[in-house]
């Protein structure tokens, strides 16, 4: 521990200003997202800029930040535009209300299906700061099926940076060391209401679908209107990475069948008990239509659709929602708002966290507790280990999933675009400036929280303790948009202890006591500090700002965004 | 099991014509402010007085002055899904899914302003990862109940899901107590401080039913053994020593001496399908004269349950009678106030109850009648001896006064159990003793490790009342002073069903391979069959196939003629026979049977249709199924 070091390093420390930023480069492995980085040049772009020169079906991450009243498109294929920084789509309805302040940056993700045939053009998903705002948004058919990706400033200074891509729109299959992983990165479906005692339809041409749309799984569930007598077929396009003989299973109560390039796979309609019913095809590499005709005859809503490779042993699943796994789904229709008022509400739930990408794989917070009062701005922490999750303002929280018939996820949702932090311990006893930060918190470090306690305003402030002796607490105010946090370490067998401020993809040093962050985009400023060690850990991909808190020491800081 | 409850119905019915609970226990609601959703989650009486419930979406209120002018006051919201209260010393103490927490107020507005954590739990985040307590031992320390995930089965993925925890807050430790629960959604100690845990039926549990757990014990749901050998533990059973080859818990606890059997069953559907409170009649005769005796509520069919025991050779075993029903939504918690009014927190979000209503809070009062009832039933060895509240008219009293039949459940992975083993035991005596309340029966087939159905039909009060409730049920883990041979080998009892005359299962060489009518039958959900008119030509090859979506067992019997009713009252009368030979009565009027259907499998069955056109009637014949289940095959 740098304590240790020499006495005349220490008396530099010690005589040093507090807010000195120490540097330190931290050795830190992270898994390629399969993206490609594309080089911008800094500062303001140019009335006209080209980020891509031709583009089909598109993955895409940016930042963006865009000065007070500035305006700026970013157009897909050249015609199809994304205001900046609203986020408005013509004739799209948002999920969300976004909020992209200026001057602060903001992290897009665009998932973009580039139209084909009478298929138009689909703004699969849009994420601003990771909180989904568009999904399966239909724009106009075009017979031009690729165009460049193009950014139109008509007022203001607009940057942009970390722009990477994919040509995939979606998840589509790949091959790595698991093998052959198939995902139809989109499906259309079409929804029939029928009959009561209906037990398969044979006469699909003579039916006029009740409603139609995209979604990324067989979500019975999401589309259905009602539990049984109703059918429907999904379409898609399979990307087949490695030809050879494939073989296609579903299992389900109902009516099943599968085809392939028009040719039937899986041949399970009608009445029956619920199976595995298997079929094989020889499929070429490269794209191919799927469909799927489900009809459900029972009360038993269950589609599960797999696959095996050949020469793998394995069925894997494609597009289902898969049992014993927690997959991210749009969330309620009718959200169930949580009216808050002065006194803040205090909510224990658990928490989709990282935010969950739609019909992704998604993990869930057990231990969170978000507190909401007025306006906001809201916070979410975890108890576990005291990390400060998730900020928002707005509306504080749906309680849907929480309360509706049984409440199986047991998840709130904010109601608000949230910015998040990586949600790794606040708390550590790491020794020395470049050690690598806890992914979580060891189980022999014994944090937990003790119990937090409301202060005249009704506030909370959370106490924690950790092995060592240590006591700390934590308190976030609202304050003029933002909100301002406190850490204290109490108490301690006389050693220091680490503290986050924050983690971001890159943090800017702008004064000292000053950050800017981007990937989440916020401000932090410190208002108070009674330790001498402020060190910014840099790694691929990573940065942290860290404070070192020696016993009866804290830090306060404001964080804008 | 639906079947006897069916009858039981019937014949309730018929009773209740003459008594009603209600002249002896009186039901009063408590009307709730429109903006409280009063899922009730948890409960208890603080020492002024009020009682402090918390809901199923994390508030607690404080409700005084219980009835037409009820108080209620906010204490605390946003606890994760609390599923129990307790208060001890002013401070609340509830479990939230992930802690137990303790809830202060500190200046005294009237809300927490203190949430301690107590103790915390880890959690995968699975929906049914339920938990229930605190209950505050009279040592300061507390229990508290873990459920099981759910992923089509029981799992547990973290520590302790599935056990009984103790917590003792002098060292600040929590402890495993027992292993084996499922979904244990409520529990409470008898007169004598033991605990007794309430458990549904499910995975591993045929039925629901009361056990008393010990340090140690391991009470029969599998999935919690993952902890067994983990420091603390005290539990001796392991993971490979359950499997579903010993066909009862009873011959699974020869084998296996850790197994804790439950004390008393509570036949599903009967008397209730989904066990909650326990509470004891800690009243000394001020509810009435059932001082001592536990209650359990059941939150799917909106009653309460009356259980008494008895210790043979040290372990609980006793009967358990139904006590009031007509509650307007599904009783999670019940608490007696200083009063002796037992009050019960109701709700059926996402489990519907029988009441109707979302939740409701209401009250039980003793009106002071004595209502003549079974008091108790205890086992003597050579059969029960039944105590009533009231002397018995001996007249009354003879052998055919009482019907007895016993049965058990099987011990599986699969959800619930069928009935196994129905027997039906022939009372050779009935004796009403000096004391004049007490009748002393014996049995013809009495046998240890089996539920015995008492049915009491005819004995009156010495004033000529008849009784309010005449059944109950007594689970004979063993026998006073020694055991006969047991439940030990039910799969041999149950004799090979799928072989019979009338059950063509192949199509005859002569046909050729061709049929002339493919039927298709299948059953649907309230004992029905989805199709109920089916015509053939005469003398026409048939292969009707039979299948079963239903969640539970069923048949399809081919009548004679208009011979369904016939049938089905044989089938019914069959007693353990009809178990052995799948419900199907050797008489003419039976034409052609398919096997008993376990839900979602099929039969297949090959015959001639009738030669003679005219009506036939076909039936399920499980028992009582055929009042409901019929349908019938046109022959033209």
């Amino acid at each position: 521990m740098h304590r240790f070091l020499p006495l005349l390093f220490l008396l530099t420390a010690c005589s040093g200003d507090p807010l000195e930023l120490h540097i330190t480069e931290v050795d830190r492995a992270i898994a390629s997202d399969g993206l490609t980085v594309v080089d911008l040049k800094d500062g303001p772009l140019a009335a006209t800029t080209e980020l891509l020169p031709k583009h089909k079906d598109l993955n895409l991450k940016l930042s963006f930040r865009a000065t007070e009243g500035s305006a700026a498109k970013l157009m897909l294929q050249g015609k199809y535009p994304v205001e900046l920084p609203s986020l408005m789509v013509a004739g799209g309805k948002p999920r969300i209300q976004p909020a992209a302040s200026s001057g602060i940056w903001q992290d897009l993700e665009v998932v973009f299906i580039a139209p084909e045939g009478d298929v138009p053009a689909i703004l699969s998903a849009v994420y601003l700061n990771g909180t989904l705002v568009y999904y399966q948004q239909e724009l106009s058919p075009s017979d031009v099926p690729a165009g460049p990706l193009t950014l139109i400033v008509e007022s203001g200074d607009v940057e942009v940076v970390d722009l990477r891509y994919s040509d995939q729109g979606g998840t589509s299959s790949t091959v790595d060391t698991n093998g052959v992983n198939l995902n139809l990165p989109l499906l259309r479906y079409e929804y029939y209401d029928l009959p009561k005692g209906t037990v398969d339809v044979t006469n699909w041409a003579s039916l006029t679908p009740d409603k139609v749309g995209y979604i990324n799984r067989f979500d019975l569930n999401a589309i259905r209107g009602k539990e049984i007598d109703y059918a429907i077929r999904f379409y898609g396009k399979l990307n087949i990475p490695s030809s050879g003989e494939y073989q296609l299973s579903t299992y389900s109560p109902a009516s099943v069948r599968v085809f392939v390039d028009g040719q039937r796979v899986v041949n399970d309609g009608g009445a029956h008990g619920a199976h595995q019913i298997d079929g094989f095809i020889d499929l070429s590499e490269g794209r191919h239509d799927f469909q799927l005709d489900y009809v459900q005859n029972t009360g038993w809503n269950r589609l599960d659709v797999k696959y095996l490779p050949e020469g793998e042993e394995a069925l894997k699943y494609l597009n289902s929602m898969e049992e014993g796994k927690t997959i991210g789904g749009l969330g309620a229709s009718t959200p169930q708002k949580l009216e808050t008022d002065d006194y803040p509400y205090l909510l224990r739930s658990f928490l989709y966290f990282p935010a969950p990408k739609v019909y992704e794989i998604a993990t869930k917070r057990t231990h969170v507790i978000s507190v909401g009062e007025g306006e906001g701005p809201h916070y979410s922490l975890d108890l576990q280990n005291g990390a400060l999750l998730q900020m928002w303002r707005g509306d504080f929280a749906d309680t849907h999933d929480m309360w509706a018939g049984r409440g199986e996820p047991q998840v709130m949702r904010p109601l608000g675009p949230t910015i998040s932090f990586d949600g790794t311990p606040q708390w550590t006893d790491i020794s020395g400036d470049s050690d690598e930060w806890p992914a979580a918190a060891a189980e022999s470090t014994g944090f937990h929280h003790v119990r937090h306690s409301l202060d005249e305003a009704n506030r909370p402030t959370f106490e924690y303790e950790m092995k060592g002796g240590h006591s700390l607490t934590d308190k976030l105010t609202p304050v003029n948009g933002g909100l301002v946090r406190e850490l204290v370490h109490g108490a301690g067998d006389a050693t220091t202890i680490y503290t986050q401020i924050a983690a971001a993809r890159q943090i800017t040093e702008t004064a000292p006591g000053e950050y800017e962050l981007r990937g989440p985009g916020v401000k932090i400023k410190i208002e108070s500090y009674d330790g001498d060690r402020l060190v910014l850990q840099r790694s691929e991909g990573i940065n942290r700002l860290i404070a070192e808190l020696p016993t009866k020491g804290h830090i306060t800081y404001r964080i804008d965004w | 099991m639906r079947s006897l409850s069916l009858l039981l119905t019937f014949l309730c019915t018929c009773a209740l014509a003459a008594q009603q609970e209600s002249d002896y226990y009186a039901i009063e609601s408590i009307s709730i402010p429109e903006e409280i959703e009063l899922e009730v989650g948890g409960m208890d009486f603080m020492a002024d007085g009020r009682l402090a419930i918390c809901t199923r979406r994390g508030e607690v209120w404080l409700a005084g002055d219980l009835g037409d002018k009820t108080t209620w006051e906010l204490f605390a919201r946003g606890l994760h899904e609390p599923l129990g209260l307790a208060a001890k010393d002013g401070a609340i103490y509830v479990s939230q899914r992930a802690e137990v927490t303790k809830l202060e107020d500190t200046n005294g507005d009237g809300r927490a302003d203190v949430f301690e954590t107590v103790y915390e739990l880890p959690l995968t985040g699975n929906y049914h990862e339920y938990h229930y307590g605190p209950l505050i031992m009279p040592n300061g320390s507390m229990m508290s109940t873990l459920n099981v995930g759910w992923e089509g089965s029981g799992v547990s993925k973290v520590p302790w899901r599935g056990w009984m925890m103790r917590y003792d807050p002098t060292d600040k430790k929590l402890k495993p107590w027992a292993a084996g629960l499922r979904s244990p959604a409520g529990f409470g100690t008898n007169i004598e401080g033991d605990i007794f845990v309430a458990e549904n039926q499910g995975d591993w549990i045929g039925s629901g039913r009361i056990t008393h757990l010990a340090e140690g014990d391991f009470a029969g749901h599998a999935a919690s053994l993952k902890w067994a050998d983990q420091p603390g533990s005290k539990v001796s059973v392991r993971m490979d020593d359950i499997n579903d080859d010993y066909g009862t818990m009873y011959a699974a606890k020869k084998k296996v001496p850790g197994l804790k059997l439950p004390a008393v069953w509570f036949p599903h559907g009967i008397l209730g399908i989904s066990t909650a409170a326990v509470i004891a009649d800690r009243t000394e005769g001020a509810f009435g004269p059932f001082a001592s005796h536990l209650l359990v509520s059941d939150q799917g069919q909106s009653k309460i349950m009356r259980v008494a025991m008895e210790k043979v050779d040290g372990e609980y075993q006793g009967a358990v009678f139904p006590f009031r029903e007509g509650y307007k939504s599904g009783l999670l918690r019940m608490n007696f106030d200083k009063n002796n009014v037992l009050w019960s927190g109701q709700t059926a979000r996402g489990w519907y109850a029988t009441g109707g209503e979302l939740f409701a809070l209401e009250g039980l009062k003793w009106t002071g009648k004595t209502p003549f009832e079974m008091y108790t039933i205890s086992a003597t060895k050579e059969g029960f001896e039944v105590e009533f509240t009231m002397p018995v008219n001996p007249v009354t009293v003879k052998s055919s006064s009482f019907e007895v039949q016993n049965f058990t459940y099987k011990y599986h992975h699969n959800y619930g159990s069928p009935v196994i083993d129905l027997e039906e035991n022939k009372v050779t005596s009935a004796t009403l003793l000096p004391d004049g309340k007490t009748v002393r029966l014996v049995l013809n087939g009495y046998r240890p490790g089996y539920i015995y159905e008492v049915r009491v039909k005819g004995a009156r009060a010495t004033d000529g009342t008849n009784l309010v409730h005449d059944f109950g049920y007594y689970t004979l883990n063993a026998i006073p002073g020694g055991a006969a041979a047991g439940a030990a080998d039910v799969e041999g009892a149950m004799a090979d069903t799928d072989a019979a005359p009338k059950r063509p299962t192949t199509m005859p060489a002569d046909w050729n391979g061709k049929v002339d009518e493919e039927i298709l039958l299948e059953t649907a959900h309230g004992m029905k069959y989805k199709q109920t008119y089916l015509t053939v030509k005469t003398g026409s090859k048939v292969r009707l196939t039979f299948r079963n979506p239903d969640d539970m067992q069923h048949n399809f019997v081919l009548t004679s003629g208009k011979k369904g009713t016939l049938v089905g009252e044989a089938a019914g009368k069959m007693g353990l026979k009809g178990i052995a030979k799948a419900h199907i009565p050797d008489m003419d009027a039976v034409l052609v049977h398919s096997k008993l259907v376990e839900p979602e499998e099929e039969d297949i069955l090959y015959f001639k249709a009738p030669s003679k056109p005219g009506i036939y009637e076909f039936v399920c014949t499980v028992p009582g199924h055929y009042l409901m289940m019929r349908g019938v095959l046109q022959v033209e």
